[in-house]
């Protein structure tokens, strides 16, 4: 398979979401902060983002209470690890691809 | 690009992002103050271990959910892989139990002096805890975890060496002198992480729930 046949996801591709699927892929889960301080974006952005990523079913968001403050956490799905997978095995190929 | 060595570094970085609260050195500070009691009192040891299971998890995510999560975030890291049983952990743990009869046999036969035992002790009890600075190491990559596995053995093989101790008192001198280490440890690293982090004003405080 030559790199002009790969299909790169942009969804992961952006940066910030590439940022924060690898976080998600590495944990079980994380809420907002945790992911802010480790991915450095905004809070802003990073709604942004994980709306784009729940939408597209990679990334589900649970609501609930943490010491009576509303406190959301956030988890790949099945779906996204498989998508995360499959984009780091299309950005492999791509980088072989490449001559020397 | 090395893809597996950058998720390798966050992972790394999550770990360490929920290590520096300090809390598991205090929480291991407070088991080695605590094992000098139950080492002389065995009796204690269905108490503690009750006390471990069921009551230290609720308490430590109260206090977790109190005073850290509102500072760097919330993270449930991903459950390890059980390790897997080969032959050779077959063969190591069935010459540990072996190991661990013969000697405990020749202390009740008289073949060895039970404070033998007794000075050896912190010196074994230090070789056991070369496996956490190891896992810790591994999960953290930062190398300098390995320091406390390996002076915990140091240390305990110099107490078991000191003759001056009493046998009596080697076991809790290397106790104490370490529980007291790692709590204190503990409380400065809880200290400089409140310092550090700010409890954060999360937009969604200011959200009503739909």
């Amino acid at each position: 398979m030559s790199s002009d046949d790969i299909e790169i996801d942009r969804l992961i591709h952006e940066p910030a979401r590439l940022k924060i699927m690898a976080q998600l892929f590495v944990v079980e889960e994380a809420d907002f902060i945790f992911l802010m301080r480790q991915t450095g974006l905004t809070w802003g952005n990073l709604s942004s983002h994980m709306s784009k990523l729940e939408t597209a079913d990679y990334v589900e968001v649970r609501k609930e209470f943490l010491d009576k403050k509303p406190h959301t956490i956030l988890k790949l799905t099945a779906k996204g690890r498989d998508a995360f997978e499959e984009y780091r095995r299309a950005m492999d190929q791509v980088l072989k691809d490449l001559p020397d | 690009m090395n893809e597996e060595q950058d998720l390798k570094t966050i992972e790394h970085e999550s770990f360490r992002a929920f290590m520096q609260d300090g809390f598991t050195e205090i929480m291991a500070g407070t088991i080695f103050l605590v094992f000098p009691v139950i080492f002389a009192k065995p009796y204690f040891v269905p108490i503690f271990v009750v006390f471990y299971i069921f009551f230290l998890p609720y308490f430590v995510e109260v206090v977790r959910t109190k005073y850290v999560y509102p500072r760097i975030g919330y993270v449930k890291l991903r459950d390890e892989e059980p390790p897997k049983v080969t032959a050779g952990v077959v063969i190591t743990v069935i010459l540990m139990v072996a190991g661990g009869i013969i000697l405990i046999y020749s202390i009740s036969i008289g073949l060895l002096s039970p404070d033998l035992l007794y000075r050896w002790v912190p010196a074994f009890f230090g070789l056991i805890m070369l496996a956490p600075s190891a896992y810790l190491k591994g999960k953290t990559g930062q190398n300098r975890y390995y320091l406390f596995g390996i002076l915990m053995t140091i240390t305990g093989i110099a107490v078991g060496l000191a003759n001056f101790l009493p046998v009596e008192v080697v076991t809790l001198t290397y106790s104490l002198s370490w529980g007291v280490a790692f709590f204190v440890l503990g409380v400065i690293k809880a200290a400089l992480f409140i310092r550090k982090y700010p409890v954060i004003d999360s937009p969604e405080d200011d959200t009503s729930e739909q």
